[in-house]
């Protein structure tokens, strides 16, 4: 198989959304390119309510031509699986059909194939330049076309770190951030769609998986240095001194690389290519980044979500042999499906609980958790496993009768400002005694690990309010 | 336009390595690699971009001519592709 011109992937993104209409929808991207092309995206979801989104886009630069293929083709599989109500099978890596059910119904998913199809249809001119990277910015009063578009977005753009002001540079930034047309589109989808949480940036090649921060190295102490303080100007930028380092929550920063890990096993299950899983800067620091611009949103402004932003770089070369592209296209597919597996909120097909208690219980996670080292050891843990968690409630009638009750019992105590009185009876932990024993029957072994951490902790939880009881499981912890 | 290449640039340093933005070549940052012997980065560059790391203390290693590499133009419609995507499944 070879590659789909621009106006293919454009024509299969519209034939998707024509093939299955009742869980497909077209995303008209606000701007045309540079040239004056039209941009569309597609929404696979079936159902309303307030649900978790996920954002991919590929093609940003336009020499590494495997990358829109491979998105529009996992969206059909994604599509037809979902449809056919079959298993979605990369090699030997299955997901069952229940888990393409659970994705396309708690999840509202965002394909964005061709982000820059000036650059692709230059690519692929006989005219052209194979080898081309940026958008066909025509750059006024400057000698050379292009920008790049991945230097673009407004993340420490004005820093000029690992980007160039020069046009004729491969990675030049551009006259401002978001100057282009193309680095708007994708804004326009984090603004319009609140509800993205995840995103990636599927790019070409050396078969990393990559997450902030591009323009220094990470640190979980000191939230005061960031990118956002301008004391730190002109500091950022060299990876290994004592000058600088960006601010990543530990939290974050535990689920960038406990997500970066499962993504990396579910692409190595496919043909055993085992990607690296590491912190973007690397060698080089960069800035303008997509991934750094979506996940510094909620930094910059309090009231947007925050965006799990990676980049995944597909592969050992910008335009595979027909074969390897193939393999290459199995094995990020199975990425991506664990990636939206990943992004689940276990509240997201929390179908039998009541509206009031999925917010009472948000707020439990969002407010009271993150007080308590106990508490914040469950986040990182529900994140963790929520998918997995999530297949074997929707399997196991037992197992989800109970944690509706616990939710149930849970949320009772906690509702109508009650919280720091209502304490928990000795039948709520022995309805989590069986809970855990349940699922932990079903589990990975990496889930019936965490499953038996927890259990130590049931017991401070008996005859003590939630608070009262995160608090003593935090300090048995420490004992 | 000048004939390019595919190279790997090897540099006896991580910091040597980094030195090489200010040549402002079309080297992909994901694949730079350091170890406490060599760092290493690869791009795609004109011979005489060669000559001109060699001068500087690079070693370069020239893999292959570029259009070997070039496979953008052949490409499929979008019919075929759907019956073959079809057929995979």
């Amino acid at each position: 198989m070879a590659y789909l011109t621009a106006a293919g992937i454009e024509a299969c993104v519209q034939f998707l959304a024509a093939a299955y209409p009742s869980i497909c929808q077209l995303v008209m991207l606000p701007e045309p390119s540079v040239e004056g092309r039209t941009s569309r995206a597609l929404k696979i979801s079936k159902g309303g309510g307030t649900r978790h989104g996920v954002l991919f886009i590929g093609g940003v630069h336009a020499r590494e031509l495997v990358n829109p293929d491979t998105l529009v083709a996992w969206a059909f599989d994604l599509c037809d699986a979902y449809t056919n109500n079959t298993d979605l099978t990369y090699g030997p890596k299955v997901y069952e059909a229940a888990t393409i059910q659970l994705l396309v119904e708690a999840l509202d998913i965002f394909v964005f194939p061709l982000v820059n199809p000036d650059g692709r249809i230059f690519v692929q001119s006989p005219a052209g330049d194979p080898w081309w990277r940026k958008n066909r910015s025509a750059n006024p009063g400057q000698p050379c076309r292009g920008v790049d578009i991945n230097r673009n977005y407004d993340f420490l753009w004005s820093s000029g770190i690992g980007t160039s002001a020069a046009s004729c540079s491969d990675v030049f930034k551009g006259a401002a951030a978001f100057s282009e047309p193309e680095t708007r589109n994708v804004r326009s989808l984090l603004t319009n769609y609140p509800n993205i949480d995840c995103m990636m940036d599927v790019h070409s090649f050396s078969q990393l998986v990559l997450y902030p921060w591009g323009d220094d190295e990470n640190q979980s102490t000191d939230p005061a240095m960031n990118f956002h303080n301008p004391a730190f100007d002109g500091l950022r930028g060299t990876a290994g001194d004592a000058l600088y380092k960006e601010y990543i929550p530990s939290a974050d920063a535990e689920w960038f690389e406990a997500t970066g890990e499962r993504v990396r096993d579910a692409i190595a299950a496919v043909r055993g290519r085992v990607y690296t899983v590491e912190q973007s800067i690397a060698l080089y620091p960069t800035t303008g980044t997509a991934h750094d611009y979506a996940y510094s949103r909620h930094i910059v402004d309090v009231n947007t979500h925050r965006v799990y932003a990676y980049t995944l770089e597909t592969g050992t070369e910008f335009q595979p042999a027909d074969a390897e592209a193939q393999n290459i296209m199995a094995e990020v597919s199975s990425g991506l499906t664990e990636f939206c597996i990943a992004c689940l909120c276990i509240l997201d097909s929390a179908d039998d609980v009541a509206a009031a208690d999925v917010e009472v219980l948000r707020g439990l996670r969002d407010r009271d958790l993150v007080d308590t080292a106990a508490g914040r050891r469950y986040i990182v843990h529900l994140q963790r496993h929520s998918g997995e968690l999530l297949q074997i409630l929707r399997k196991n009638h037992e197992a989800r009768d109970l944690a509706l009750e616990i939710v149930n019992r849970v949320a009772a105590s906690l509702r109508d400002g009650r919280a720091k009185a209502g304490k928990l009876g000795p039948e709520v932990a022995r309805s989590a005694e069986r809970l855990l024993e349940t699922v932990s029957r079903a589990a990975s072994p990496r889930l019936r690990e965490t499953i038996d951490e927890v259990r130590r902790d049931v017991g401070h939880f008996e005859g003590r309010t939630l608070a009262e009881g995160l608090r003593a499981a935090s300090a048995g912890r420490q004992e | 336009m000048a004939d390019r290449f595919f190279v790997k640039v090897f540099a006896p340093s991580k910091a040597e390595l980094v030195q090489l933005q200010k040549f402002d070549l079309d080297l992909f940052q994901p694949t730079a690699r350091a170890n406490e012997r060599e760092a290493s980065i690869e791009g795609l560059v004109t011979m005489h971009d060669v000559e001109q790391l060699v001068r500087h203390g690079y070693r370069v290693l020239v893999e292959e001519e570029s259009t070997k590499r070039a496979r953008a133009r052949n490409t499929i419609e979008l019919g075929q592709w759907l019956e073959e995507r079809r057929k995979a499944r």
